[in-house]
């Protein structure tokens, strides 16, 4: 055994003396690969490298974020305060035509929020000039908050539950490349009942429907907006320069015959990024402004349909929908900076208020907080955002979204 | 007293030691008759290499945080007996290695003037990717890929892949044949099984619409027509791209680790130089092409539209070329500070030409240049490497420059004095940056009556003043052996010439160590070690060593 070793070892170390013995560097380097000719065998790519080969090939992020057709993941989209949600989708061209595509999806939060959307969509109709956009919508939150309305108290904090079917239909045109105009029309069956958050009192062992209005009974609504959109940011999902005025005016009208409920209702949302150091520092600063109004001399606003601040997208150092009334004045200011191409870091400022009309607004009712955040992004998008609001006189609040702030 | 079993073993591995040393010294000369081989032999058949689909999210992870590929520092592997890089499936010495005439580089690759005129027929689209665009067939049934510019830029992403085409054909590389094209809508027309890869990746039939769409992404010309590049399918058949590190297992004539290839190595000066940020495996092409009888596969850069001040679908970023994607200490300063520490380079600025993007040669630093992630052939390129590339970056000349940015087109002529003059001010950077970091002494000459010439490069192309003086070590170099004795004292001279003692030139091959004493430049010491062998002709260069195997400092990241 051993001899047979000691041979074999003899061999094998002589065997360069054999086959490196050319006569010229060609002889050398085809005797070389030769020899690699008699080891080859086919890549064979890593776990993680067929995972993510996977995923390229199929598009499955491309389809995460936008899309013709396929199934794809829901993530998010309800009222903030929802906790986090998951569902899922599916788009598909309307059979026999061209543009139109249609889009099913469902969702359910941590929460219990659930809501399920059917739409139908034209995106570029009249080359691209045209839009519809049209569907009918199911959702179910099930532990709204409720303050009262006005300069409410954190500690009257209720939960009630909103149901809700909507059925509309909304157009814009494209008059150039930063101005659309446009309108919507639906139709809104609500329905309110207790919530079921178990941390605190249902809306209606707290509130009476005088100082919720549409408590009990809920309005069967038809609505109309109208809207005027100037906007000329550089990349919607991700604004580094230009800015947005978005106008609104719209109505519903109560279809009780006592049109209690009736109302119209105005909006004003500007919005400016300022760049510079090459859109790697930016200011961006946001005044957004609602009123609603009753339509008649005796008639209310449902407070479900009652402008509100407070939450990811407006007051950060305060609860969602902590602040509802017919009118509310907003401000935000924010500095960001980017960390790296996927990171934008924000230093922000927040202030608004609420009351019956504009002229209850006033600077020392502003609630106020600042706060910092990340924003994960990519050139076009803000895909994850975490934002920590504080100074306000009701503690620190973290937000976890996926989407900018404005 | 040790066991006899155990004795026997160490016999056994004595054996194993001194046999393989035994068999090199009898075996290999240094050098052998056809060194330098200009030519690097690719002799097997490669028709067994399949096509290979590699992860660009993969090629980021491993690339940016696994640190892929032999980071030891040696000498480039694939370079010859006189440190130069031989013809191969990857290279054709180009630019340094003969004069290059404008009309030269004009033509490049090309064998066609552009697709034939007529109906082009698409064939397939696309809409993935970085640029979107179309597969068509010409009258004369010849394949090209159709490329836009961004509706932004207008004559950027073309206009970058011209320039860059011809230039990185210029250097050496092979690349595609890329022409200026005007398309037309009316000049479309569908091919019936043409198809397009729907969102999950599945081929369905191309229609109108799809066109359409595709055609929203480009930008117009004021007639409504397009500008675009049509480039020329490659010779052969696909088989995936090329990786900067490793081999291909299935590919028998792939001996050489391409993270040790002096060509993918150097290509880190060509791609500072023409800001090909975008230098990674995804921008590669291996094809399987016919030669002398025998499949072989060819490596091609291809897609130079994220060059010089393109990003291909926007103007490029001014983090491209001096940061990566992810670099934690900037990004950690950066947060830290609120953004009040401010990357140099951020404040760079860069003239508001649109059909240009973001280039400019002020700020341009050649040795702090940096692809979008790391890659293992450019970390590990020693100076010696980059003072090889250089070399050819000098010898594209002003005139070959600006006849390859007027294959560009640009419709503003102050764009095509512009980034003429940065690729001319880059090139010089380059010189300055790489030609004077080792010994520059090149173009060794001796003849048979034993008189040594030379030239310092970097003096020649006015990158640093000549040394002061220039020191000579003369040898008898024995080629079965490898070992060189002394032949005469050290020698001095102040110009760029020796004369051999008569006793070093008695043997067959001649040794000469030369170094350059500059008080700018102490790099220029180490010597530059030479080899000439005795022909019929006289004394021709057989070796050249520009800097030890193992040099001081490497070059790992």
């Amino acid at each position: 055994m051993l001899r047979r070793f000691v041979l074999a070892a003899v061999l094998a170390c002589l065997t360069p003396v054999l086959v490196t013995a050319q006569q010229t560097r060609a002889e050398l380097l085809e005797q070389q690969r030769a020899e690699r000719a008699r080891q080859l065998q086919p890549y064979v790519p890593s776990k993680l490298e067929k995972g993510l080969l996977y995923l390229e090939n199929k598009r499955v992020l491309e389809r995460l974020g936008a899309g013709l057709s396929g199934i794809y993941p829901r993530i998010g989209g309800f009222t903030t305060g929802s906790g986090f949600a998951l569902g899922a989708g599916i788009r598909y061209a309307l059979p026999g035509t061209d543009s139109f595509e249609v889009d099913v999806s469902g969702a359910a939060s941590t929460k219990g929020y659930q809501a399920l959307d059917f739409r139908v969509r034209a995106p570029a109709l009249l080359a691209g000039r045209l839009e519809l956009d049209g569907g009918t919508h199911w959702w179910d939150y099930t532990q709204e908050d409720y303050f009262g309305l006005g300069e409410s108290d954190r500690g009257n904090r209720t939960s009630y539950r909103y149901e809700a079917l909507l059925v509309n239909m909304a157009a814009r045109v494209r008059v150039n490349r930063w101005f659309s105009v446009g309108e919507e029309f639906g139709y809104l069956r609500p329905d309110i009942s207790s919530g079921t958050d178990t941390r605190m009192p249902s809306i209606e062992e707290v509130f009476t429907d005088e100082e919720a209005p549409g408590l009990t009974r809920q309005p069967r609504m038809v609505f109309t907006r109208t809207f005027l959109d100037f906007d000329y940011r550089d990349q919607p999902g991700n604004t580094r320069s230009g800015g947005r005025v978005l106008l609104q005016l719209g109505a519903g009208r109560d279809q009780d015959p006592s049109h209690e409920f009736s109302y119209r209702r105005a909006d004003v949302d500007v919005i400016h990024v300022f760049p510079i150091f090459d859109k790697k520092r930016t200011f961006a600063v946001r005044l957004s402004a609602a009123h609603v109004d009753p339509l008649t001399a005796f008639g209310r606003v449902p407070f479900f349909l009652s402008p509100t601040i407070g939450g990811n997208r407006t007051l950060r150092s305060y609860r969602e929908l902590r602040f509802r009334d017919a009118t509310y004045v907003l401000l935000n200011g924010e500095y960001r900076w980017e960390a790296f191409a996927g990171l934008d870091m924000a230093l922000f400022w927040d202030g608004g208020d609420v009351g019956t009309t504009l002229r209850d607004i006033s600077r020392d009712q502003f609630k106020t907080g600042w706060g910092f955040g990340l924003r994960f992004n990519t050139n076009r998008s803000v895909f994850m955002r975490l934002d920590a609001g504080f100074g306000g006189p009701e503690g620190s609040r973290i937000f976890w979204t996926f989407n900018p702030v404005f | 007293m040790p066991s006899p079993a155990p004795l026997r073993l160490a016999a056994v591995f004595a054996a194993a030691l001194v046999a393989p040393a035994l068999a090199g010294r009898a075996a290999q000369p240094t050098y052998f008759p056809d060194d330098p081989i200009a030519v690097d032999p690719e002799t097997q058949d490669a028709r067994q290499v399949r096509e290979w689909d590699l992860s660009d999210i993969y090629d980021f992870v491993e690339h940016t945080f696994l640190g892929p590929g032999d980071q030891t520092a040696r000498p480039a592997v694939n370079v010859n007996t006189i440190d130069e890089v031989p013809d191969s499936s990857w290279f054709t010495n180009r630019a340094g290695s003969r004069p290059l005439t404008v009309d030269e580089v004009r033509r490049g690759p090309d064998t066609t003037n552009g697709p034939a005129p007529g109906k082009w027929t698409v064939v397939s689209g696309k809409s993935d990717g970085i640029t979107p665009g179309f597969t068509i067939r010409d009258t004369a049934g010849v394949t090209w890929f159709i490329k836009f510019d961004p509706d932004s830029n207008p004559e950027m992403a073309t206009g970058a892949e011209m320039v860059s085409t011809k230039l990185f054909w210029a250097l050496g590389f092979h690349v595609p044949e890329n022409h200026l094209a005007v398309l037309r809508r009316e000049n479309l027309e569908i091919a019936p099984d043409a198809t397009i890869r729907d969102l999950r990746g599945r081929r369905r039939l191309l229609t109108d619409d799809d066109v359409k769409l595709l055609l929203t992404r480009g930008a117009r010309n004021e007639d409504g027509s397009f500008r675009v590049v049509a480039s020329k399918a490659l010779e052969g058949s696909p088989v995936g791209p090329f990786r900067y590190y490793g081999t291909r297992p299935d590919d028998p004539n792939d001996i050489h680790p391409h993270e040790h290839r002096r060509e993918l190595r150097g290509m880190r000066a060509f791609a500072a130089w023409l800001n090909h940020d975008d230098s990674r495996s995804i921008n590669s092409l291996d094809t399987l092409v016919e030669r002398g009888g025998r499949q072989i596969v060819w490596h091609h850069l291809i897609d130079f539209g994220s060059t010089l001040g393109s990003g291909s679908l926007y103007a490029q970023k001014s983090r491209a070329g001096n940061e990566y994607v992810w670099e934690a200490r900037p990004t950690v300063v950066t947060a830290l500070t609120l953004g009040l520490y401010v990357r140099p380079w951020i404040r760079v600025h860069y003239p508001d030409i649109k059909s240009l993007g973001k280039i400019e040669a002020a700020f341009y630093q050649p040795e702090a240049w940096k692809p979008e992630y790391p890659n293992p052939a450019f970390d590990n390129a020693r100076p010696d490497d980059l003072f090889w590339a250089a070399r050819k970056v000098m010898a594209v000349s002003d005139d070959v420059i600006r006849a390859a940015v007027d294959l560009a087109q640009y419709s503003d002529p102050a764009a095509t004095t512009y980034l003429a003059d940065v690729i001319i001010a880059r090139r010089d950077k380059v010189g300055l940056a790489w030609l004077t970091g080792v010994n520059p002494l090149v173009d060794f000459t001796l003849s048979a009556a034993g008189a040594l010439t030379f030239r310092n490069i970097a003096a020649d192309t006015r990158r640093a003043p000549p040394a002061q003086s220039y020191e000579a070590q003369w040898a008898r170099f024995d080629n079965a052996t490898g070992t060189a004795t002394a032949a005469g004292p050290r020698q001095t001279s102040t110009t760029l010439s020796f004369q051999a003692p008569p006793d070093a030139l008695a043997g067959e091959f001649v040794q000469v160590a030369v170094s350059s004493v500059s008080s700018t430049h102490p790099a220029w010491a180490p010597p530059v070690t030479v080899r000439f062998r005795k022909g019929a002709g006289g004394w021709s260069l057989v070796g050249l060593q520009r800097l030890p195997d193992k040099p001081a400092s490497g070059t790992s990241r």
